[in-house]
């Protein structure tokens, strides 16, 4: 009875070879269900929500906008402030880089004497693609219109 | 009966295994990885709602500062709601529940979802008939009549188109309007 077999080398790297492309078709797989983060300079892109430093002034129909931070701005995202409500207005995609100014045209909905929120949105990155990302609103600017 | 018995060649073999190995593999690819993956996205789905709406505890507007949270009367309570998140996680809420708890341990339960009409609440804004839900960033309050009941807890569910209602956002207890609120 003198069977042949593989010999254990052969047995040993099969095995490994198994483990590793199961531990790769896991990896693919989980990867799928956790979100990319959205990232700036290689950290969470939160944290440069609190470096932005911006100055936000309405001039009759018009926002000014002046970038006095070292976080460009990629946009603003106007809030309406009303007896208990806080409503999204409109979402303005004007660069504002670093120590320049910005103007932006209001939109129809803002009346003269109106609370507004001024809230920045800053350029990320999730994986290839860049990505807008609005900051919260402790980081924007109340201003009245 | 010959003990000199023909099988499969060990090549014959080997193949026959490696394509039934395979067929397998593709089986379970295209059939049994989708149904998990499937199952696994319904049950993964509240995980970003976890606390996508809160109560606003504190309402700055024009100088002064409100806690619509409150009741008023034995009948009127306010809820101010916030949805935090961001647009995408916007698209797939539905509404939310909210439920009014007594110490005693009842409870009643609201559904508000955009556009309806619910006879037991409505929006602050009195101009505004239909009920809205708070996009990402928005803050929305509303007035509950109670018809007389008297509740000291408010606990907010989110819930999504698809129909599931995730488990609790936020809770607030409830305490008496100030007088520079009116829920009437």
């Amino acid at each position: 009875m003198k069977k042949r077999g593989l010999s254990p080398i052969i047995a040993t790297l099969l095995l490994i070879t198994i483990a590793l492309i199961i531990a790769i078709i896991i990896f693919l797989w989980a990867k799928s269900f956790i979100g990319e983060k959205t990232t700036k300079l290689e950290e969470p892109i939160e944290n440069s929500c609190g470096r932005i430093d911006f100055l936000a002034e309405a001039v009759g129909r018009s926002l000014n906008i002046v970038n006095k931070g070292n976080v460009p701005l990629y946009g603003v995202e106007i809030r309406k402030k009303g007896a208990g409500t806080i409503e999204d207005v409109g979402r303005f995609e004007q660069a504002v880089n670093i120590g320049e100014t910005g103007s932006i045209s209001l939109v129809n909905g803002l009346n003269s004497g109106e609370e507004v929120i001024v809230v920045p949105i800053i350029l990320g990155e999730a994986g290839e693609y860049k990505k807008a990302y609005t900051c919260g609103e402790d980081y924007g600017q109340e201003i009245t219109i | 009966m010959g003990r000199n018995k023909r099988a499969l060649s060990p090549v014959i073999a080997t193949v026959l295994l490696l394509l039934l190995t395979v067929s397998a593999a593709i089986i379970i690819a295209g059939v049994v990885l989708p149904f998990i993956r499937g199952n696994l996205d319904k049950s993964t789905e509240c995980v970003d709602y976890r606390s996508y709406f809160t109560f606003e505890e504190k309402f700055e507007f024009e100088d002064d500062s409100f806690r619509y949270n409150c009741y008023q009367g034995d009948n009127l309570y306010g809820a101010s709601i916030r949805a935090e998140g961001n647009e995408e996680l916007s698209e797939d809420i539905g509404g939310f529940k909210l439920v009014f708890i007594q110490k005693l341990g009842d409870s009643v339960s609201v559904e508000v979802k955009s556009g309806e009409l619910v006879s037991d609440i409505r929006m602050l804004d009195a101009v505004k008939t239909e009920l809205e839900v708070p996009k990402s960033g928005e803050v929305k309050t509303y007035v509950y009549d109670s018809g007389g009941k008297i509740y000291d807890k408010i606990e907010v569910y989110p819930l999504l188109k698809s129909g599931r209602i995730c488990q609790i956002s936020d809770e607030i207890e409830l305490i008496k309007c100030l007088p520079n609120v009116n829920l009437g």
